[in-house]
């Protein structure tokens, strides 16, 4: 069985023949990309809830449950990096025909982005606020070297999160143009042809 | 008008003297991509509902969700360390949730008592 994909567009004024799309391998592409997100937000959830109890294990000096937590989060980071990757292992060819229309005009508002992921917000803010109160706590030597050795296994475990992200980016979108930045183009296009647009800023995040 | 509209403009007394006004349901103030697409767009297109769950619902979407990436896993691309470092992500979820089973249990067992 076959089937035609949102991209599948003839050029314009020509029948052109239609591209015949696995229909196997775009079930697989659609179910790995949003079950993988959903998998994500568990573990944002987890995220989140782990670095609450965090803030209170070091507010109350409680250093081997702080210990515990940290290391926690560090499988969990680690976890959300691996997620990324298994949500995007499908073909470059079916995330241009298949994954990104979807998530564009017509099907969606424009602009849709990875920074509409509120639990990804509220883990980025949290995890700010533990890392100045730790390295606060490192400075005044309140903290055992174990609590630092955690919090040092936890700050890579982000720094490789940062890293496949951008991995995950360039297979998809080697020229790093996001939906969102897409947008602000078009209106920017649209500005300079004397059209009303809306103000032109772009976040960096896509999904 | 929605639920939460009716809500708010039911909410007395304050005599008429009141009206409700909007604020954003990501907690901040618009900025230029805001009122286009929409934090509640996103949860659509993953199919993420929001609402006050128990533990029991939230147990069950973990459930869910991790029974289907078992089920795939084994068919994908991903290293052996990947996989791994997904079976463990899903191995703290699980394992957090498990303390909270165990908490809310036990505040049970000492009402109960």
């Amino acid at each position: 069985m076959s089937r035609r994909s949102p991209g599948d567009r003839a050029p314009a004024g020509q029948p052109g023949p239609l591209r015949v799309v696995d229909a196997a391998d775009t079930d697989r592409a659609v179910l790995r990309w949003k079950l993988g997100h959903q998998l994500f937000h568990l573990h944002l959830t987890a995220m989140n809830t782990l670095l609450v109890d965090a803030h209170a294990e070091l507010e109350s000096g409680h250093w081997p449950e702080l210990t515990a937590c940290l290391d926690h989060l560090r499988v969990l980071y680690d976890a959300a990096t691996a997620t990324m990757r298994y949500a995007s292992d499908f073909s470059q060819g079916t995330y241009e025909r298949i994954i990104r229309p979807s998530m564009a005009p017509p099907f969606l508002s424009p602009g849709f982005s990875g920074t509409l992921n509120l639990e990804h917000e509220q883990m980025l803010e949290r995890f700010r606020v533990l890392r100045r109160h730790l390295k606060q706590m490192q400075l005044a030597g309140t903290a055992p070297a174990t609590v630092a050795e955690a919090g040092a296994r936890l700050w890579q475990a982000q720094s490789r999160n940062r890293k496949n992200h951008v991995h995950v980016c360039a297979k998809f979108v080697p020229e790093g143009k996001s939906l969102l930045n897409d947008y602000f183009r078009e209106q920017r296009e649209k500005t300079d042809r004397g059209q009303p647009a809306a103000p032109d800023d772009a976040r960096e995040d896509d999904v | 008008m929605t639920g939460d509209q009716s809500a708010a403009d039911a909410v007395a007394p304050d005599y008429g003297l009141i009206a409700p006004i909007t604020l954003p349901a990501d907690g901040r103030i618009p900025d230029e991509a805001t009122g286009v697409s929409s934090p509640a767009e996103y949860d659509g297109y993953f199919r993420l509902r929001r609402d006050r769950p128990d533990l029991q619902a939230w147990s069950r979407s973990c459930l869910d969700v991790q029974r289907g990436i078992l089920a795939d896993l084994a068919l994908t691309d991903l290293s052996a360390e990947d996989r791994c470092d997904i079976l463990a992500g899903c191995l703290v979820v699980l394992h957090t949730t498990l303390e909270h089973w165990v908490g809310v249990s036990g505040t049970r067992s000492r009402e109960a008592a």
